[in-house]
């Protein structure tokens, strides 16, 4: 939510059956915790998988559009965004007032994904946060050949039985997570300053192989950066009412 | 006289490691074992070795003189020489029936399709080792989201009415894509209709690219034994498939047991 | 003082010196002879491409899909683009990686050709100076696409407008496309010669045509020396043969190579005896190009192996020799038809069929036991064909295809190893020494 140009509040909560129940309750709770009445909310735009059947919103938009904006509001001088999520991973630049120029989206394999990096955490039994912290003590990564996340589960455990270090397993892993993003970041051409978003962004490992890989250095977000999407649809939303 | 030769074939695959034993006389199958992969093949093949040991009452030595091992995981497994998973396959399949002239084999991890001519000769191959979608991994999973054992798919596959589109191509986003369903209320048998309807659809095109004319297919691997695959498959290519008079999981580790018969890796 | 205007060749007169003076300093004396005569005949015609650059001659920057003869009306410099990321990454141990590197973080697809992606590398680099920049519509998408780009920004870094000279070719290959196209190739030039100030000499351009015409003669030759079994040229003769078509046309150095191969090939089927020691079991034929970005990778297939390349997409000539003492018209007409059907533009701009009914002709013709197919990402018109060439391996004549999916000049898509691999699998499975 915004408010000339400010962020007045927001909310971050796991999705419910449908779309529209989780969007009805995170409206409410947004407008509950700021205390703003529902009147007073001049116009909404929605975004993400299930943009298009949400009942009380005036516009939707691609998650693609409003991350880059989102990120743009926080940052101007930001160019490209790289957003991994749990089920995909997106490459965004844009130009120098946040529009989109150009994208490129894996949501067909899960190699890449947030997903991948949950499913290693979870053979190596630790926390996903630990995964980042681990790798940076290593110095000799293991190599995994595989780029299919199935196969590279086997490769983990094998490492796991012949007794390699859980660090340098855990440092292959980020590396092999950074490779297939990077493979996939060369469909865009990449200009600084470049943001790293999602939950991945914590992860030290991977954060510090992709820099490397592509020879920028990365900005951190101001702000939880799974908001990023709402907050673009927010400015969206006060242009759109704006221009009225 | 009790006859001291024997001969084996190890099939490490992704997920179970397979052994057959023969002896000297005929191809006839002496003892066979199966046990779990577990990131550990060699563990896995010395306790199939060591099954197959106490039911033919024979010492370890003795059965590892001749031994092929094969599968996914073979060349990690220092026990005898490393063949081919498309050779074994061949050579087993046509040694159960010379007959047969495709071959598919759905394993847990890969998918594999080979030509066999009429002197068994290998006359060409599809494989797909890059990428786990529409293998058998996809049914573990599938399984384990609904909490229920892999042998059972195909029976609650049987009893579906409207089987439900599955539209992911990766098996660990399907499975997410199953599980989305099984909250949102749907109809399990439907549901798992739909997964093994998908596996039936990514092997069709792979028979069609191998050859566009005979009916003599067979279906291997772990994933053959699902019927319900199977009888997809069948619908889809127009015709029966032949039947294997060997369990399909055994297949490969059975060829690779007449290869060792025949004089081994050379 | 070098001028520095064609710095790539620079590099590349480099790394021939370089690799002549390895594989010459080496312990194999009779070994290695084609890449010998090669690396020799190569080192004299780059170096006079530098020397004529110095003097101030033109320099022309070209695709390999032209007859680069109807250059030699003039005094000029030819610079084949698709040819020196490939050669480099053959001659460079760190290969041309660094130039695709410039292109991709420039933003240009990383899924187009690395032959001209490579160049474009070069050229955002600032490694060249041309005159002139000119290529026929064909072969293929990616020349579409990565010219204008190139010749763009080209002219963004040097600040000028460089002319940019295309010649139409036609999609069907009859008569009247060859008359067309002949007159096209006689447009480019008379407009080439007014932009460098040359009026044509065509006295120079029969003298072109005259050694290209000797060498036409000579590869024949060869050619029928590889039915031979066992195959007395080494496989790498294949790859090295492809760089002389690129880089050394109507040049005496042409017929000198040739020439050599030709010679080692009699001297070896004389004895019965193939390039190495071991026997002969595997003879492949390879649809599309072998692999540059490996240069032991050829003698890891003769040596290892035991597979020959016999031939690949551009080792068999589909046209005739032009008659040079017939008129103008006539030997345009010629070059047109050598044009329109030179390897990989015959297979590549026109229907696939070609592709298909020459692999299978000269799959019969040489006895192959199988086919190699490289299906390079950068090239989507014969990667769309593999299913179709299989097929007609299979049920036509009866041996496998195997397809590799790899770069054939970035070692970094499939590595040699995994490649190795596959041909390794494959030629198990198959078992070729029981026929």
């Amino acid at each position: 939510m915004l408010e000339d140009s400010e962020i007045r509040g927001f909310k971050i909560i796991r999705v419910k059956k449908t779309p529209v129940e989780t969007a009805e309750s995170v409206f409410e709770m947004v407008l509950s915790e700021t205390g703003i009445n529902r009147d007073n909310v001049k116009f909404v735009v929605s975004t993400g998988y299930g943009r298009d059947n949400i009942p009380f919103s005036n516009k939707s938009m691609t998650e693609i559009t409003c991350h880059g904006l989102g990120a743009h509001f926080l940052i101007p001088s930001i160019r490209t965004i790289i957003d991994i999520g749990g089920q995909d991973c997106k490459v965004i630049a844009v130009d120098r007032t946040g529009k989109l120029v150009e994208f490129a989206m894996n949501e067909k394999c899960s190699a890449g994904t947030g997903r991948y990096l949950e499913i290693m955490a979870n053979l190596l039994h630790i926390s996903l946060d630990d995964l980042g912290t681990l790798s940076l003590k290593s110095k000799t990564p293991v190599q995994l050949k595989s780029t299919c996340s199935i196969y590279a589960q086997a490769e983990v455990l094998q490492c796991i039985n012949s007794g390699f270090k859980k660090s340098n397993i855990a440092a292959g892993i980020n590396k092999a997570m950074a490779e297939r993003v990077y493979s996939m970041s060369k469909k865009v051409k990449m200009r600084p300053d470049v943001v790293i978003s999602g939950g991945v962004a914590k992860n030290a490992g991977v954060v510090g192989y992709l820099e490397e890989m592509i020879g920028i250095e990365f900005l951190k977000l101001p702000i939880d950066p799974q908001i990023i999407g709402a907050l673009g649809a927010a400015v969206i939303a006060q242009e759109r009412y704006k221009r009225k | 006289m009790k006859d001291y030769n024997f001969y084996i074939g190890v099939d490490a695959g992704a997920s179970f490691c397979k052994a057959i034993a023969l002896n000297s006389k005929n191809n006839e199958i002496k003892a066979n074992s199966i046990t779990f992969v577990l990131g550990n093949p060699e563990k896995a093949a010395n306790k199939c070795l060591d099954e197959i040991g106490k039911k033919l009452n024979v010492k370890l030595k003795i059965l590892k003189k001749n031994v092929i091992t094969t599968g996914q995981n073979g060349d990690k497994i220092r026990i005898g020489q490393n063949k081919s998973e498309i050779i074994c396959i061949g050579r087993g399949a046509y040694a159960l029936d010379p007959n047969i002239r495709i071959m598919v084999d759905v394993g847990s991890f890969s998918m594999k399709v080979l030509k066999i001519d009429e002197s068994g000769i290998i006359k060409d191959y599809l494989m797909n080792n890059k990428c786990a979608a529409g293998s058998g991994v996809l049914l573990e999973l599938v399984a384990e989201g609904l909490e229920m054992r892999i042998d059972e798919l195909n029976n609650k596959a049987f009893q579906a009415k409207k089987p439900i589109q599955i539209s992911s191509q990766c098996s660990i986003f399907a499975e997410s894509e199953v599980i989305s369903y099984k909250n949102e209320g749907a109809n399990i048998p439907d549901l798992v209709a739909g997964v093994c309807n998908s596996v039936a659809g990514r092997i069709y095109p792979l028979i069609r690219m191998i050859d566009k004319e005979t009916n003599k297919v067979a279906f291997s691997g772990g994933v053959a034994k699902n019927k319900y695959i199977a009888e997809n498959l069948e619908e889809r290519l127009g015709f029966k498939l032949v039947k294997l008079s060997l369990e399909p999981e055994y297949i490969a580790a059975y060829g690779a047991a007449i290869i060792a018969k025949e004089g081994g890796g050379t | 003082m070098s001028s520095h205007k064609i710095i790539p060749y620079e590099i590349l007169y480099e790394a021939i010196c370089t690799t002549k003076d390895l594989v010459e300093g080496g312990p194999a004396k009779d070994e290695l002879l084609v890449l010998k005569s090669f690396l020799k005949h190569m080192k004299t015609v780059i170096k006079r491409y530098l020397d004529n650059a110095d003097s101030g001659l033109p320099v022309i920057g070209h695709h390999f899909a032209w007859p680069t003869e109807i250059f030699y009306c003039f005094d000029f410099v030819p610079v084949v683009f698709e040819g020196i990321p490939y050669i480099l990454s053959a001659l460079l141990p760190e290969g041309s990686e660094r130039f695709y590197d410039i292109a991709d973080s420039f933003g240009h697809p990383y899924h187009s050709c690395t032959s001209q992606k490579g160049t474009l590398g070069m050229v955002l680099d600032g490694l060249f100076e041309f005159d002139v920049i000119s290529t026929p519509t064909s072969p293929c998408d990616n020349t579409f696409a990565t010219y204008p780009v190139i010749k763009q920004l080209y002219d963004k870094i040097k600040k000028q407008k460089t002319p940019f000279i295309i010649a139409d070719m036609p999609y069907y290959r009859d008569d009247r496309s060859y008359n067309y196209y002949g007159k096209e190739l006689n447009r480019v030039v008379s407009e080439i010669g007014q932009i460098i100030g040359q009026e044509p000499d065509y006295e120079k351009l029969r003298k072109a045509i005259d050694v290209n015409n000797k060498a036409i003669e000579i590869i024949a030759e060869i050619n029928e020396f590889k039915k031979l079994t066992p195959c007395p040229i080494e496989s790498m003769f294949c790859p090295l043969m492809t760089a002389v078509l690129a880089f050394i046309p109507g040049q005496p150095e042409r017929i000198g190579f040739f020439k050599d191969v030709l010679e080692i090939a009699k001297k070896r089927a004389n004895k019965g005896e193939r390039a190495h020691e071991g026997e002969e079991k595997i003879r492949t034929v390879w649809p599309y190009m072998s692999i540059f970005f490996d240069i032991g990778f050829c003698e890891w297939l003769d040596r290892e192996i035991g597979a020959t390349i016999l031939l690949d997409i551009f080792n068999y000539l589909f046209f005739d020799v032009i008659d040079t003492s017939k008129s103008e018209e006539h030997i345009f007409k010629g070059l047109a038809k050598q044009s329109m059907n030179y390897p990989m533009v015959r297979q590549s701009a026109t229907f696939c069929d070609d592709l298909i009914t020459d692999f299978i002709y000269l799959s019969k013709e040489y006895k192959a036991d199988c086919a190699i197919f490289t299906a390079h990402l950068g090239c989507k018109q014969s990667v769309s064909v593999i299913q179709l060439l299989r097929e007609a391996f299979r049920d036509e004549i009866g041996i496998p295809m195997l397809s590799i999916d790899l770069d054939i000049g970035d070692a970094r898509f499939t590595s040699i190893a995994t490649v190795k691999r596959e041909i390794e699998n494959f030629t198990k499975i198959h078992d070729f020494s029981k026929k």
